[in-house]
């Protein structure tokens, strides 16, 4: 065990094409850190560097106390997860799971003993005579883990190691490995690109986009305080909803408006918050959750004008535990860069935006609510979001 | 109720609907069909064995005789008075008789009746030589002993074996490792190398044949096996290319994980690649092997000079003399050759075919 270290990590191409920038990122011994990112941000090269797969072009990468920038893969004392399990498929579930002890010079009782006790960890004992081919999905990834485990490295690194799993199972692998961290207490860097998986999964969360760390925090920190705009559109789902508004001050109150709505901004956030003072008047971003919204007729507590909005209601999607509520507001789309780049990783571009803003609601399923109604809406506004409308960077 | 409701579904039962009959009827008579057809193409391509099966069985002299019967087939002959006479077709008054000729004469010619030689000499006007001889089915299988024999076999056989193993582990183990490299390892002008190497593929053999005697004579190596040896242990173009698409299969994740699992580039290799290419490996090495086995040209230009070390191919031609030709024993050795082949295609073909179709590759 170890703890991993990359210090100003930078990564060019032969040909000019830099795919990481200026990475410091420190990962305690012991601790889980999810890499998270949108496709091609680079994260599952940053594992690759410090599994020793690709070259390390600038800045320094440690395992415990040593440089292992010039250190083979197979010096690294790391074990690694592939995407596709990358198992031997001419040799049983024991050979893979003991070739690399056996590369060790390991004298074969020893061998046996190692990889019965992961076999038996990992529930995969009745499976050691069979090939990868004779196993399912979920079984093969048991024996990936498996082969990392008999190892007992410095650390894991783990590649999209449940992304080739159905939806059901990967909930469950994903809380078996969260389990198998905790008795093991091995140093793990863990690659997904998708955010529940990181938010549930990691001590901390580290969100890389184009090759540049932007946060790295608790999950709840991720989760209330994003340094941007990307990072607040990428972790939650449903997404955060964004729209272009302006401070005011009325009096002694401030006041955030946006198309017909004007909702109050709670004096103790304005306080943990002093850098609006710069942004009187001025256009900026507000981030507000799907959750921060309750139908006016569940909202429990007592409505007041300055906490709630309309809504036209354009579409309802009723999911049992909750109700998402689709609606429109007559305001241009906040198009920045960070809102390209996640539409790009779903796919899409600007053009979906079309030219009103689009919000979704999460509220009470037990309302009855129809596509066309107009229903009014309660805001939470003591944890509303903002960010400034050229940089996207989050205002504190 | 009770007791008639029983016989009544076992009625129904055993009628067959119409159309249920016609289906079946129409697809038998589809499958007879296609395997009608498909036995008339094998027929055809088997022809020319066939053809060459029988000839092997033949006497010289049938073999050499265009008017012969196409089946086995010796000219009756007759003993009379000590002396080995012909039996001829002879047609008689109206009616054709086999007829033993003692005297062959330019305008008239004598025979006996071999069934009846009280019947004394019969004498026949005509020319005897448009009489066509008596014949009976004659299964020559002593010509394969003959061809065993004559050509010294397993002196062949040892050398056709040697020259087609040595340069079969050789050109195997060559290419694999030339098709690993252009797969896996970056280097400058790997392209460029890829593109001369197929290259080689469309140089026809006849344009590099003068230039390669020349040099092999002078480096002395005409009338050794060396020439047709040492090139062949330097990867082939075919083999290169089509091992080269089977390793391009093989995920890279699997070098990673052995990397990672604390793997050389050699052992992963052979340890990890080499094992999971069984069938292209499968493919390449029986493809390598029918051509050494086959390979005549090169043994007989490189060793003209030694006859004791040609192989099979070459030493078939042994029966094709200046003045004269066995074409019955060459085709005897030829089927005695074609044993070891076949024998070995018959109990690789199943690797061997998941192998030339690069697909299977089961991750």
């Amino acid at each position: 065990m170890a703890e991993i270290l990359f210090e100003s990590v930078g990564k060019v191409y032969p040909g000019g094409t830099r795919a990481i920038t200026d990475v410091d990122l420190h990962i305690d011994d012991g601790e889980f850190v999810v890499l998270v990112g949108p496709s091609g941000c680079g994260k599952s090269t940053l594992l690759r560097m410090l599994a020793g797969l690709e070259e390390i072009t600038e800045g320094i990468v440690k395992i415990g106390d040593r440089e292992v920038n010039d250190v083979p893969a197979k010096d690294r004392d790391i074990a690694m997860v592939f995407q596709n399990y990358a198992l031997y498929p001419h040799m049983t579930v024991y050979n893979n799971m003991a070739y690399s002890l056996k590369l060790r010079k390991m004298n074969k009782d020893e061998i046996k003993e190692r990889v019965d006790i992961a076999a038996r960890t990992l529930e995969i004992t009745d499976f050691l005579d069979r090939k990868p081919k004779a196993l399912s999905g979920g079984q093969r990834q048991r024996v990936a883990m498996g082969r990392a485990i008999v190892r007992e490295p410095a650390a894991f690194l783990m590649d999209e190691p449940l992304s080739n799993l159905d939806a059901k199972l990967r909930v469950q692998m994903r809380s078996e490995l969260g389990e198998l961290h905790k008795r093991l207490k091995t140093t793990t860097m863990y690659v997904t690109h998708d955010q529940v998986e990181a938010m549930t999964m990691g001590d901390r969360v580290a969100v890389i986009r184009k090759g540049v760390m932007q946060q790295t925090d608790t999950p709840r920190k991720l989760y209330d305080h994003p340094v941007n705009v990307f990072i607040g559109g990428f972790i939650g789902s449903p997404a955060m909803n964004f729209i272009y508004g302006r401070l005011e001050s009325e009096g002694t109150r401030t006041y955030v408006t946006f198309g017909d709505t004007k909702l109050v901004v709670p004096r103790a956030l304005l306080d943990s918050r002093p850098g609006l003072a710069d942004y009187a008047q001025k256009q900026i971003v507000i981030g507000i959750r799907p959750e921060y919204f309750e139908h006016a007729d569940a909202y429990s507590g007592v409505l007041d004008e300055d906490h709630t909005m309309t809504a036209d209601v354009s579409l309802v999607e009723q999911l049992g535990s909750e109700a998402l509520v689709h609606f429109s507001k007559p305001v241009p789309p906040v198009i920045t860069p960070d809102i390209q780049e996640l539409l790009a990783d779903q796919g899409q571009g600007p053009d979906v935006l079309g030219d009103e803003t689009k919000f979704t609601a999460k509220v009470n399923p037990r309302v009855d609510i129809a596509s066309g109604d107009r229903i009014k809406l309660h805001v939470d506004t003591s944890i509303l979001h903002f960010f400034d409308a050229d940089s996207g960077d989050a205002i504190y | 109720m009770a007791t008639t409701t029983p016989s009544q579904e076992t009625i129904a039962q055993e009628a067959t609907p119409e159309w249920k009959v016609r289906a079946r009827r129409r697809e038998i008579l589809v499958k007879l069909g296609v395997t009608t057809f498909a036995a008339a193409v094998l027929a055809l391509f088997l022809m020319p064995m066939g053809y060459a099966m029988v000839t092997s069985l033949k006497t010289s002299q049938q073999a050499a005789d265009p008017q012969a019967p196409i089946l086995p087939a010796e000219a009756v002959t007759f003993e009379y008075e000590g002396k080995e006479v012909d039996v001829l077709q002879v047609p008689i008054d109206g009616e054709t008789r086999e007829l033993a000729i003692v005297r062959k004469g330019r305008q008239d010619s004598d025979f006996v009746d071999p069934g009846n030689l009280e019947a004394g000499v019969i004498t026949w006007e005509g020319a005897w030589r448009q009489l066509s001889p008596v014949r009976e089915p004659a299964w020559q299988w002593g010509n394969y002993k003959e061809a065993w024999d004559f050509i010294n076999f397993p002196r062949l056989l040892f050398w056709t074996l040697l020259y087609s193993f040595v340069t079969l582990i050789g050109a195997v183990t060559s290419s694999a490792f030339v098709a690993y490299g252009f797969s896996r390892f970056k280097f400058p002008g790997r392209t460029t190398l890829f593109i001369v190497l197929i290259g080689t593929i469309l140089l026809p053999p006849a344009v590099t044949l003068i230039p390669s005697y020349a040099f092999f004579t002078w480096i002395g190596w005409t009338g050794t096996w060396l020439p047709l040896i040492v090139p062949l242990m330097f990867g082939n173009a075919y083999n290169v290319f089509l091992l080269r698409q089977y390793f391009l299969t093989i995920p890279r994740e699997m070098e990673q994980a052995a990397s990672v699992d604390g793997a050389g580039p050699l052992r992963t290799f052979v340890e990890i690649i080499l094992p999971q290419a069984v069938p292209a490996l499968t493919a390449v090495s029986l493809f390598h092997f029918f051509f050494a086995w086959n390979n005549f040209f090169d043994p007989l230009i490189y060793l003209a000079g030694n006859r004791d070390i040609v192989p099979i191919s070459v030493g078939l031609n042994f029966f094709n003399g200046t003045y004269d030709t066995d074409p019955n024993l060459i085709m005897a050795a030829s089927f005695i050759a074609l044993i070891i082949p076949l024998v070995i295609f018959f109990f690789s073909q199943r690797v061997f075919l998941s192998g030339i179709v690069v697909s299977g590759a089961d991750k």
